[in-house]
């Protein structure tokens, strides 16, 4: 469906196809030899879970994979507040209050009844640490936009701290409740080496066994986790996370029973896999959307896209709801603006682009290129999606290069200006705020491809305060305009594919985090 | 002979010298290594500062002069995302690699040898077509889709052997025998034709004439002669099998230098590329040095060529 080769290489392109082929062909052969032995390491207490992420440092802040920043960081460490996943509300974690004193200072009392895993207790000291330690840049922290809202934190007792910030900072509590985890004191040591302090321990559900970087994490449950946690003790005994890069041998694994949990499960081979018997597969919604960013800075040529026809045009050209139906899969949906529904601030109000392939070749037409026009388009997520887009916009004349790479290399071609539109997703690290998506593309910095003054004086504006009436104001603004000049298209919602073993009670949540501590065997 | 070893030597380091040049050229030109460091997630001032904390904003030539500085001195510098030396990164992962090249050749020998044999023996007939077939199906076969289908059959469909993982020596099988199928037609065709050299020798009559057996006359004093080209080859093709050994390493989640250099790639963890470029270069260069210095020995026409 693309037009012409695309230009990241004949020979890449040739090797992704086969592979592409050969993989869905290998599997669905994979599938009919498929025997029932998919046996679970119940016997053993073990589940074994796999992903594609290579973890090179287990712990929580010099690491951008969610497997390792999320998913097995909250199976060892724990963090001040919890959100419960089932009814959004914060409760007491190892804090068992808090008070803010302004806008920007929070005054927190811990549970003294906390311990590491080798036994010392959990103090202030420990808490106040972790957190000057994270908020101090040049100690390379990875994801900076998860930590720089904090200033410092200064000890107001053995149990009790004051944190300051830097500024307002709204969703504050969603960041304490999921990304900040507590470490122990001098954790880092001097060099930043995780553990270099001989005390790789957290207070978690779960104590670190074994870590081979890159290759395996290996966590045993914890028998001296602290009563009342609103994680509750966790029933199965070990849980090991293996690093395997490819989808298909981890689908081998599960089916030959090496593995008990996985996800990610492409769509297209999750109907078969869900006939497999002793194996359970679920789609759960995702809080990552897909969209396509239009790109209406001045370019080194003309640009097309500064015309909003143009924009209107490409908007009107893609079938959402049939791509999320049948091309995404179980689970998704169409998002019904720049955001996730359950954020803070997300209204689901707007207006919406219908299908109407007649109304873009007539809006192409106004705008001068009734003959169509030629757009590069940058991706890195699927090969299938993006042929589904571009598919639905050649279809109206709107021909596109396709430069299909790593996203690293994608992405740069959104920063150096290069590329028309943007085929991106952005799953906010699980956080339940709009500011979460505006703050990473509608700063006017080299990555937003709109830098629209206005639009970023209202996200500012939104970030400024933490009144939940003059940030939904602004966050209603932002998104009117996102969506009336068509800055961005929301294509669909991810749905999350996990596939288990049928011995395995796993529930799935919307925020793309696996609470394995709350798994058990059935 | 030692001019000539002298000389391959020399061509040696320049090759290396050569290959640490372009290598971080190009790997500092494919992506912005901030960039990939910060991953999907972050934001652009997040990726500034890497930039500033990791020294991308200097001239690529000053961080090669600075990197070659270190390595001259056995320091390959520091993993930017396991922050520990990199040459402690590589020695960890050295072993599997070599166990999985090593023993992916010997199954290529066992293979291409008897095959080239039987192709030998019987030229032109339906066994030497066969032969041939069976050696080619695995130069055309994708690596990759080969590891596949032993992975749906031995693993899935049999259940004997892992899809994933080293826990025991059952871990190496599949992967050595999809590496090693790819080396077979080269070596198969080489035994093979070595072979039918061999067998119209004059002493190879000779020995037939006074009654030997034809094993004897085919193992003994055929195949003694006829393998030594391909002992040197198999050392070639053992370099490119540690080379070749990213693709069945990140498919069996090995955890070898083939994976690690597809992991730092993927995390542009650029210390870690450069330094697994320099020591798969090294090792390449040797053995195609040990490869070239055992040939000049064995035959003394190749020193004056």
């Amino acid at each position: 469906m693309t037009q012409g080769w695309p230009r990241y290489g004949v020979f890449e392109y040739l090797e992704y196809e086969m592979k592409r082929q050969f993989a869905a062909v290998g599997f669905s052969m994979l599938l009919a030899l498929a025997s029932s032995n998919a046996l679970a390491q119940k016997s053993a207490d073990t589940l074994r879970w796999a992903s594609t992420a290579s973890i090179t440092t287990v712990d929580p802040y010099t690491n951008a994979h969610r497997e390792a920043l999320i998913v097995n960081s909250q199976l060892v460490w724990d963090t001040l507040i919890y959100r419960d996943p089932d009814s959004g509300q914060y409760k007491p974690l190892l804090a068992k209050s808090w008070q803010w004193v302004n806008d920007q200072t929070l005054d927190v009392q811990l549970r003294d009844d906390v311990k590491f895993h080798d036994g010392v207790p959990f103090t202030a000291d420990d808490a106040v640490y972790t957190l000057n330690w994270i908020a101090d840049p040049a100690n390379k922290v990875s994801i900076q936009s998860n930590v720089n809202w904090i200033k410092s934190a200064e000890k107001t007792g053995p149990y009790s701290f004051r944190l300051n910030l830097k500024a307002p900072f709204p969703p504050a509590f969603e960041y304490l409740s999921s990304m900040i985890a507590m470490l122990p004191k001098d954790f880092y040591g001097a060099g930043g080496a995780a553990g270099a302090n001989g005390r790789l321990v957290g207070t978690g559900p779960y104590r670190l066994v074994k870590f081979v970087p890159g290759t395996s994490i290996e966590v045993e449950r914890f028998d001296g986790y602290f009563a009342g946690s609103p994680k509750g003790k966790p029933a199965i005994k070990r849980i090991i996370y293996r690093s395997v890069p490819d989808t298909s041998t981890q689908m081998g694994d599960l089916l030959s029973g090496g593995l008990d949990w996985m996800w990610y499960v492409p769509t297209d081979q999750a109907k078969r896999l869900s006939s497999v018997k002793n194996l359970t597969v679920q789609s759960s919604e995702s809080m990552r959307f897909s969209f396509l960013s239009l790109n209406t800075r001045e370019m080194a040529t003309p640009n097309p896209l500064l015309k909003k026809q143009v924009r209107e045009a490409i908007a009107h050209a893609i079938d959402r709801e049939k791509l999320a139906k049948y091309v995404i899969g179980a689970g998704s949906s169409v998002p019904l603006a720049a955001c996730y529904k359950t954020q803070f601030g997300c209204r689901q109000d707007l207006p919406q682009f219908k299908y109407d392939p007649a109304l873009s070749k007539k809006l192409l037409a106004e705008a001068g290129y009734p003959n169509g026009l030629t757009l590069e388009l940058t991706a890195w997520r699927s090969r299938d999606w993006t042929d589904a887009v571009t598919g639905y916009l050649n279809a109206v004349g709107i021909k596109t290069n396709v430069t299909f790479q790593q996203y690293a290399a994608a992405y740069e071609k959104v920063t150096n200006n290069t590329a028309h539109i943007y085929l991106g997703d952005w799953g906010s690290y699980s956080i339940n705020d709009t500011s979460a998506v505006f703050n990473n593309f509608f700063t006017l910095a080299p990555n937003d491809m709109q830098q629209d003054k206005e639009l970023t004086g209202w996200v500012k504006a939104a970030a400024a305060t933490v009144d939940p009436e003059v940030r939904t104001a602004n966050f209603d603004k932002a998104l009117a305009k996102i969506s009336s000049e068509v800055y961005f298209v929301p294509l669909w919602v991810h749905p999350v594919v996990y596939a288990t073993t049928a011995d395995l009670a796993f529930k799935p949540y919307a925020d793309e985090n696996p609470r394995l501590y709350l798994a058990h065997w059935k | 002979m030692w001019m000539y070893s002298f000389k391959r030597v020399l061509m040696g380091v320049c090759v290396m010298f050569a290959i640490s040049m372009l290598s971080f050229g190009l790997t500092n030109a494919a992506t912005d290594p901030a960039q990939a460091i910060a991953g999907s997630g972050a934001t652009a001032a997040d990726i500034e500062a890497i930039r500033l904390a990791y020294g991308f904003d200097k001239p690529v030539v000053t961080r090669y002069v600075t990197w070659l500085r270190g390595a001259l001195n056995g320091d390959l510098g520091e993993s930017y995302r396991q922050k520990r030396s990199v040459v402690s990164v590589i020695m960890e992962r050295l072993p599997v690699t070599m166990i999985l090249g090593g023993l992916a050749l010997c199954f290529a020998l066992m293979l291409s040898i008897p095959l080239g044999i039987f192709a030998a023996l019987h030229p032109n007939t339906w066994v030497d077509r066969i032969s041939m077939a069976l050696a080619l199906v695995g130069q055309a076969m994708p690596t990759f889709w080969f590891a596949l289908l032993g992975i749906v059959v031995f693993s899935v469909g049999l259940g004997w052997l892992p899809a994933s993982g080293v826990s025991d020596w059952r871990g190496y099988v599949l992967p050595a025998m999809a590496l090693g199928y790819y080396a077979t037609p080269t070596l198969m065709r080489l035994t093979r034709s070595g072979m039918l050299e061999v067998l119209e020798a004059d002493y190879i009559r000779t020995a037939r004439a006074k009654g030997l057996s034809r094993s004897t006359v085919v193992v003994k004093h055929a195949l003694r002669n006829a393998v030594l080209p391909v002992v040197s080859v198999a050392a070639v093709q053992f370099g490119y099998m540690l080379g070749g050994s990213v693709v069945i390493e990140t498919i069996f989640a090995l955890p070898g230098v083939g994976y690690l250099a597809w992991e730092s790639i993927s995390l542009a963890d650029l210390p870690v590329v450069q330094a697994i470029l320099l020591v798969v270069a090294v090792i390449y260069v040797l053995l195609t040095l040990a490869s070239d210095i055992l040939n000049a020995w064995l035959d003394p026409r190749v020193r004056f060529a």
